[in-house]
């Protein structure tokens, strides 16, 4: 088996998930050395008990995201010990100063409430996260208000697509009304995710 | 010159566009401008009759100004640099000016990767690096980049200095304390006991100055979970200091004493019957802790209370064995 790696591009766990996601949606894992992949995530877990794009990186909620999505579809959660599970569910938890950072220390950003939001619930743990602080956040202070709506990544900032996609994809999460549940692994209707498996 | 003195249609002019191939039903169609098209035309005819020549860097040099992100132009270029034997410490000089337009571009660091590679040294590496680090001292492909460096050209020499600088001019910096991490993990250094006393002594004099860093408390915490078999007697001692000292205010000490006392009372649950009361007291101890952050961490208060129960059982569970 070729392990997961991107040919002519440079390799980490973004597109571990990608061959991940693929695989599960053809019901294919012939592209992926499986057990390869999750001694890489493995190598991947930091001493801050979250995951890097890359092994002695530093943690962040996208790589976070990355990993466990992939190891959900893997059925490879087992990769990681309780303890690092632990770990990596107080690191995600760390990160929610209102809205949630990408990494410690930095500033929040609307879509980290997704890439770390998803990575708590398919951890079981979003339930235990504080939603009004994170909503309050998204609503008031992430809305374009100026031109149209939208979502953007920092208060005052224009809104893009990906920001008020993962911005929504919160607040699906959080159940906020008139969204459809989304599917954390896909990030997609949790309606059309069932049609894939 | 004499290329200089055509216009570029007439350089091009014994080349037939090709179009792309485009699904006759597209989804979400690309709304390419006029300019992309007709270059892109040229580049496919240019990949289909496998030419590399001066214009057809040229071309690329365009196409890359209109999208750095074509990783597929990355790649052909690679090619025109191999086959016609270009000097790769131009292309540097080429690719140190088109990173400071494009930080995060992670086909530019790839490519870049690429060629250092063949030139077999990373001389520039690391000035470059901190040059980036300039606009942005968070830059996560250049972290990740100075790291590769490291490690393949053995450059360790100055990178503690340069660490503590980065820490000096930003303390909660967490990508250099990621970076020291790296350094004293994966460097020149063996994890000595005078390393890691060094190590703890960095940390705790950081947080004595800077209570609140959250980058060091995840440090220090790293140190315990990783060495503690070494490094729990003097960690223990400087939380529950800090601890005390913070009037029990400090969330983040309190945090760490709790996963301090969770951690050795799971601990002592393996070595055996004769320690299950000293095991429960630690985590009646991490327990107590978790309801103090309760309040005192109310965003992570449902959190907080969760680990409580969780600590409680675990606890409970031990005491129903020993009877």
């Amino acid at each position: 088996f070729r392990s997961t790696l991107n040919d002519s591009g440079e390799a980490d766990v973004r597109f571990l998930y990608c061959a991940c996601a693929i695989s599960a949606a053809l019901d294919d894992w012939s592209s992926v050395d499986t057990d390869a992949a999750v001694r890489y995530i493995q190598q991947c877990v930091t001493y801050e008990g979250g995951i890097a794009v890359v092994p002695d990186g530093e943690a962040t909620g996208g790589s976070c995201y990355c990993a466990i999505a992939a190891l959900r579809l893997m059925n490879r959660l087992d990769a990681l010990s309780a303890e690092n599970l632990q770990d990596l569910v107080q690191w995600c938890e760390a990160r929610q100063v209102n809205g949630y950072q990408g990494r410690t220390n930095k500033d929040p950003d609307s879509c980290y409430s997704f890439w770390v939001g998803a990575t708590l619930h398919m951890l079981q743990s979003f339930q235990y996260t504080d939603l009004p602080s994170t909503q309050s956040f998204l609503l008031t202070q992430c809305q374009g208000s100026v031109h149209s709506g939208g979502f953007s990544k920092l208060p005052d900032c224009y809104p893009d697509v990906l920001h008020t996609f993962y911005s929504i994809c919160w607040l699906s999460f959080a159940e906020f009304e008139g969204l459809k549940s989304i599917d954390p692994t896909f990030a997609i209707c949790a309606e059309k995710s069932a049609l894939l498996k | 010159i004499f290329m200089a003195e055509m216009s570029f249609e007439q350089l091009w002019a014994d080349v037939v566009p090709v179009p792309q191939v485009d699904a006759p039903d597209a989804v979400v169609k690309i709304a390419y401008s006029k300019e992309f098209t007709n270059l892109m035309d040229l580049f496919r005819a240019v990949q289909k009759k496998e030419e590399y020549s001066e214009r057809v860097l040229e071309l690329i040099e365009e196409l890359l100004e209109l999208n750095a992100g074509n990783y597929t132009v990355w790649l052909y270029r690679r090619n025109c640099l191999k086959k016609l034997k270009l000097d790769l410490n131009e292309e540097l000089d080429y690719l140190d000016g088109f990173s400071k337009e494009n930080p995060k571009n992670y086909q530019i660091w790839h490519h870049r990767r690429t060629i250092v590679e063949w030139l077999g040294n990373g001389d520039r590496e690391l000035a470059f690096c901190e040059s980036v680090f300039e606009v942005d001292a968070k830059n996560y492909h250049a972290w990740a980049h100075r790291q590769w460096a490291l490690q393949t050209y053995n450059l360790w020499d100055k990178e503690l200095a340069f660490i503590e600088k980065c820490l000096k001019t930003d303390i909660r910096n967490n990508s250099a304390w990621n970076q020291r991490w790296f350094y004293v993990h994966s460097g020149p250094e063996a994890q000595s006991i005078e390393v890691l006393n060094r190590e703890v002594a960095y940390c705790v004099d950081s947080l004595v100055q800077v209570t609140l860093n959250e980058s060091a408390w995840n440090y220090l915490r790293g140190l315990y979970k990783t060495h503690h078999q070494e490094l729990h007697e003097i960690i223990r001692t400087k939380v529950e200091e800090m601890v005390e000292s913070s009037n029990r205010k400090n969330p983040f000490a309190l945090g760490l004493l709790a996963d301090i006392c969770e951690y050795t009372g799971n601990q002592l649950l393996t070595a055996g019957p004769n320690e299950a009361t000293q095991a429960v007291q630690e985590l009646r101890e991490a327990s107590k802790i978790c309801v103090e952050l309760v309040s005192l961490d109310q965003i992570r208060a449902k959190s907080w209370t969760r680990r409580v129960r969780a600590l409680n059982l675990r606890a409970d569970s031990v005491v129903v064995e020993a009877a």
